[in-house]
This record gives C-alpha cells, structure tokens and sequence, in this order.
C-alpha cells in the first residue's frame, strides 16, 4: 500500500517546466525524504500532492484515490515559509487550525505538543513576538495536531540550532512510530540520511536518485577515501584521483574508476604521514554534489 | 459546515478585535454626544469683545436712535450672565458725512484695519423716506471680518422699527394699524393627522426639516459605515493570508468555497453588530430628547435585514479582489470600480431625501448595488414609500448577491494560491466564466 503515487507528472509555469515526467511512490508508514537544489521543483511537487496545484498531465494518488480538492483531514501539511496569524496568540492559532481539521477538542493535545516542544510558556504569546526558529516549532504542531495519516513537511529544519532540530527529529520519529507516513524536504543531507526510509532526488524538474541510502550508495560504489595526513598538498601530485574535497581536518578523495585504494595508501605513505585511511561509500552530500554542484552543470 | 462555522468564528474576532472596528465603535459616544458638545462650544465661543463702530449718518436723524437703542443693549441684563458677557457691546460712534463720499470711504477703511474701529455703517439720506430715491436708499456695512455677524444681527431691528416708522408717518399712515396688516406669514410645516391606538384623532405633528433630512441621512451614513469598515478589512486579512502562505495551509484543509463563506458570514456579523451598536445609541439619544418615535421599530429590522444582504453583496466582491491580489497596492486599482458602486447612492443622497418618491430616486433604489442604501434612506423620510419598494427589493438584492457570491466563489478559489503579479479584469472575468 502507497501513501502517494505519482506517474509522469508534469507541470510548467508559462515557459517554465517546473516539474517534468515525475513518477514516485511513496510507502505507507515509511518516512520519505524529498532533496534537491533550490528551484528544482521540491515545492512545487509536494503542491501537487497537496492539490494546491493541478498537473498539466499525469496521475497523482493519496492513498489510492484520486482525490479532487485540496482540503482533507488525512494530510497534515506545513508550509515553507510562514504560514500563521501573526496577530493571534499561539493557543488560538493551533486550536483554530486543528478545529479546522475537525478535531473538537483539541486542547490536551495542543498542551502535550506544546510541552514536548518546549513552548508551554508561549502559549498566550502573540504569533509575531516568537523567534524564527519557535514559529516553526509551532508550525510543525499546526501540521500535526490533528494526528493525520500522512503529514506532508516543507523544509521543517530551516531556521533551526542544533538542539531544535533534534526535538523536531525525534518529533517526526514519534510521527513514524505512531503510523503516519511523512514526506519532508530538507537541504540537511545528514538529517536525510539519518531519518529517512527512502530518499528522493529531484533535479530541475526530473527525477535523479529514489530508493534507500544504501541502494543509493551502492550504486555509487566504494570509490571515496577519507584520509587524514600531515601533509595534504601531495594528494595533488598522485595519479587515480578524481577530486579532493579538504575539510581540514581530513580530506575526502574520490578515485577514478579502477584505482585500487591499497596502491594509493603505499604512494602516500611513502610521502607523508598517514593517521586515517578509510575506504568508505560517498555521502548523501557528495552525491548531491556529484550531481548537481558545478562540475556536474559543466558537464 | 462545521468547518465554515470555524472560519466564521475567527474572521468576526479578528474583526471586532481589529483597530479600525474599535475605532469606530469609540466614534459612536463622540457623535452621539458631538452634536451638544459642538452645540455648547460654538455657544460659549461668541466673540464677546466690544465692537467699535463708526456710522456715517446722511439722514442726520438715525444714529442717535441707534445709539439710545446701542446703550439699553449693552445695559441689558440679558445679555450677560453673572458679569460675564454673553454677546458683545456696541459703541457707536458718528461721523459727519464729508463731501467727498469716496475718499471718506477709505479712510474710514484704513482705520479700520488699523484696528482703530471694527467696522462702519453708512447710512443713505433717502433711506427714511417714503418714496424710495435710487441713489440715497442705502444702508452699507463695510468690514474686514465678513463673517463676524453680531452687530449686523442686532442692528437691523433697531433700523428696521425706526425707518419704517418714520415712511408710514411720512406717508400718513396710522404705524400701529399698517404694522399689523403687514405682519409676516409664517407657515406651519405639518405631518399628516392620524388616529392613535384609542381611536382618538392624533394631532399632526410639526415636522422638523433639520431631523427629516438628518435621520434618512444617518441611516445611509451607517449602511455605507458597516459595509466600508468590514468589507475592507476582510480584504486586506486575505490578502495577509496570501503573503503568510496561511491560504495553502487553510485550502489544505477546507475546500475554498466554504472559506469564503465562513469569511462572508463572519464580515455580515461584523457589520450587525456595528449597526446594531449604532441603532441602539442613536435610540438612546433620540429617546433622550424625546424623539424616539424617529427610530421606529419596523425600521431598525429593515436596517438589519438590508445591512446583511449589503454586506453579503459587497463582501462576496472585497473578498474576491482580497484573493486576486497579493499585495495592498494590488487591490486598490481593482477596488476603484467597486468604491465608485458603493458611493454613488451617497452622492445622490440630497435630491432623493427631498423627492423620496420621484422616479429617480425609485429608480435607483432598484439598482441592485443601491438597494440597500437607497430602499433605507427613503423609508425614512416620513411618511415613508409603498411598502411593496422594500419588500420587493430584497429578492432583487439576494438574487444579485447570490450572483456575486458563485462568481466572487469562482475568482476565490483561483485566486487565493496565485502569487505575483495580479491579474488583469479581463482575466478575472474569464475566470468566473470558465470556472
């Protein structure tokens, strides 16, 4: 059973084909991640699968159904940028938005959500006077208070510090965990990678990557080295390396197809000192990079 | 429904929370006691200051009279109050007429704005004459300040009485029997008699020109007040939950028609109220003065029956254009042919308040758009217009309504997820055509 079914979806915007020939399913039950360069068609797809907008062809289903309009209490969604009365207090605003979703009673869970996320003390707070980082917070709650089958989130890390996004994750876990299926776009690859069942990759308008991390990654091969050495600057003079990405404190190699990475450890210990080598599979980072950074457009 | 009833809810608190409905409901005390307050202020506000007058006498005879009559006026008890003056004295004082009348006039003129003297009066030697001769038959006040009208006031008695007085002895004619015949006429200004409650023949009453224009007036007034302070206002929040992408989360979860009637009903309770506050202060206030027979009952339903399907009307078109743009200033170009609609019964107010019941004033009362405010005003103006007017002008209203709501429906649910550039009134129309 699919939660959402796209086949050869496309929509354009005057002369702008924002999203072209997509087909995708997304599992019941399984957290699925949407990644992408900015303007490559995330929002616009997850419009779609709101039916905020309509394709110009192709299919679309939520659970099995074609469905017509927009609203259902099935999907909770969170919008990419703000979303809230900026006038009304963060109580009303949540238990307006959950009434609105047919819950009738929605305060208890209002609370408990609020407690979780650490806003107890805000509740009678004006939308306007919160931070950044809490109106998303808040925002999340509106998207989920009614408890739906399918919660639909557009960029839920933005804006948040690290111990944010860690209530937000286990958040979206414990969304997991209770049944519903979540579809979320993020530009935070190691979040990606940590939460998501299945992850998908939009490029302008087109599908690049969809499956697991490691279907993924196993298509990528082992072709990245993760070293740490005394004297980085050689790794430019060695032969069967594609790219070197220098963080630092280690550097990242990707070899050229049939380099052998024990033949690459004998050259470099024969120059420098070598405190890490590890054969490793690429990142969701790099691959994202692989695909979309600059030496792939000028390909 | 339950839905629309949510919308509904936070819509007419938004509302009546907002700024501008407070500021209008405070507006509603100042008026009502505005008129008593002005009344007091302007009362209090006379210029009580001694007016200096020269008077340039032809006849020889006037301004000694008009000085005897100048001094018992200011001796007059009733002109002060506790030593406090409450109009302004009056010191006369005579010029011999010189040869050259012009070169009198100016100088006189220079003293006065040298603030020597306020004012002079000249006084033409034919003027106590029986037979009037064209170039002597003048009275003429020359002053710098036209709209300082006391002494005028007050000294056309004293000349009035003393000129004729002198014509008729001149003409030999006995005073006391021609003032008599040539008292003014005064018309009464009557409503018609009917019978009361116990069959008893009620007496006219003398009808009021001031509260026969100013009562259909107010009520106009408060229809264009209760459709202008909500209908706006609805616009402008749909407008912020397009900027606040609120609308894709509100279109995630209720279909955009019932959106739009939640907001509807929400602005026809908002503009309810206003009215219903309204009415029951100007009863208040008419009952205070004893008037409140000039707010009948049967009216006030009117109001309120009309009020809602103005708003109904109007709202369905604000929140229409609220959900085409994405920007205050977008709004505004296409609001210009609404607002137009909606002031043009106020513009023909006077001539439909004076002929209630002429053809133009029927006419427009069943324009859709001007029902509301024209079928009220009219009703008001005693004795009121046939009963059919109003009764039939509320299937013509709701059937126009209902026509602004599917389409304003339409231009909605469009209109409400686009962002940028809003559309032309072409493309707005061939929304509502295409659905």
């Amino acid at each position: 059973m699919n939660a959402v079914e796209m086949a050869g979806v496309t929509k354009t915007f005057g002369s702008v084909t924002a999203v072209d020939e997509l087909s995708l399913s997304v599992p019941a039950g399984s957290v699925y991640g949407f990644i992408g360069p900015n303007g490559s068609g995330k929002t616009t797809t997850i419009r779609m699968i709101m039916r905020i907008f309509y394709p110009d062809r192709g299919d679309i289903r939520v659970f099995g159904e074609e469905h017509s309009q927009a609203a259902t209490d099935r999907i909770g969604y969170l919008p990419e940028e703000r979303g809230l009365y900026k006038k009304m207090n963060v109580q009303d605003v949540l238990t307006f938005y959950a009434r609105l979703k047919g819950c009738n009673n929605p305060k208890p869970e209002i609370d408990a959500w609020l407690s979780r996320l650490g806003l107890s003390d805000w509740a009678d707070k004006r939308v306007e006077t919160l931070s950044k980082g809490m109106s998303q917070k808040v925002q999340f709650i509106a998207a989920v208070i009614s408890r739906p089958e399918l919660v639909i989130l557009d960029e839920p890390f933005s804006g948040l510090d690290p111990v944010n996004l860690e209530v937000l994750r286990d958040a979206i876990v414990g969304l997991k965990r209770e049944g519903s299926t979540v579809i979320f776009s993020t530009h935070d690859m190691s979040a990606a990678e940590k939460m998501c069942d299945q992850i998908f990759m939009i490029y302008k308008g087109r599908k690049v990557l969809d499956g697991t991390l490691d279907s993924i990654q196993d298509k990528y091969g082992s072709d990245t080295i993760r070293l740490r050495l005394d004297d980085a600057a050689i790794l430019s003079l060695l032969k069967g390396i594609e790219r070197v990405a220098d963080f630092g404190k280690y550097q990242e190699v990707r070899l050229t197809n049939g380099t052998d990475p024990q033949q690459l450890l004998t050259q470099i210990a024969g120059r420098t000192r070598v405190s890490l080598f590890e054969v490793a599979r690429p990142s969701l980072h790099d691959i994202f990079v692989r695909i979309a950074g600059p030496e792939a457009q000028a390909s | 429904m339950n839905k629309v009833l949510v919308v509904f809810k936070r819509e007419y608190l938004a509302q009546v929370r907002s700024k501008s409905f407070i500021i209008t409901l405070v507006m509603m005390p100042l008026l009502m006691t505005g008129s008593i307050v002005v009344h007091r202020l302007v009362g209090d506000g006379v210029d009580t200051r001694d007016r200096r007058i020269a008077v340039v006498d032809h006849t020889g005879e006037v301004f000694s009279v008009l000085q005897q009559q100048a001094e018992a006026w200011n001796t007059d008890e009733a002109n002060s109050e506790a030593g406090k003056r409450l109009r302004p004295k009056f010191n006369l004082s005579a010029v011999e007429p010189a040869a050259d009348r012009e070169k009198q006039q100016l100088e006189l003129s220079n003293r006065v704005k040298a603030k020597d003297m306020d004012a002079f009066l000249e006084i033409g030697a034919g003027l106590v004459r029986s037979t009037p001769t064209e170039s002597a038959d003048f009275v003429r006040y020359y002053s710098d300040s036209p709209n300082d009208a006391e002494f005028l006031r007050w000294v056309r008695g004293p000349l009035n009485q003393y000129v004729l007085a002198q014509r008729f002895d001149e003409a030999n004619l006995p005073v006391d029997i021609v003032q008599n015949a040539i008292r003014p006429i005064d018309i009464g200004n009557l409503g018609l008699v009917s019978v009361d409650a116990g069959g008893q023949i009620k007496e006219a009453e003398e009808t009021n020109r001031l509260t026969t224009f100013l009562v259909p007036y107010g009520f106009c007034m408060l229809m264009f007040m209760a459709v202008m302070v909500s209908g706006p206002q609805m616009m402008q929040n749909i407008i912020e939950e397009k900027m606040q992408r609120i609308a894709e989360v509100l279109i995630g979860s209720i279909p955009p028609f019932q959106l739009m009637l939640g907001k509807l009903l929400g602005v026809m309770a908002v503009s309810l109220t206003l009215i219903s506050l309204y009415l029951a202060g100007g009863f208040f206030v008419a009952n205070y003065f004893d008037k409140a027979d000039l707010i009948p009952l049967s009216q006030v339903a009117w109001m309120l029956v009309y009020g809602a399907a103005a708003m109904l009307m109007f709202g369905a078109i604000f929140s229409a254009i609220g959900a085409a743009c994405s920007e205050i200033k977008d709004a505004q170009t296409l609001l210009m042919p609404v607002m137009i609609i909606v002031v043009l019964p106020l513009m023909l107010i006077v001539p439909i308040i004076q002929a209630p019941n002429s053809a133009l004033a029927t006419g427009i009362s069943f324009f859709p758009p001007a029902t509301p405010m024209m079928m009220i005003t009219r009703m008001a103006v005693p004795p009121g217009i046939p009963m059919w007017q109003p009764i039939a002008g509320i299937p013509i209203v709701l059937a126009f309504s209902a026509l602004c709501v599917f389409a304003a429906g339409r231009v909605f649910r469009i209109g409400i997820l686009i962002q940028g550039k809003p559309p032309k009134i072409s493309e707005l129309l061939k929304w509502v055509v295409r659905g």
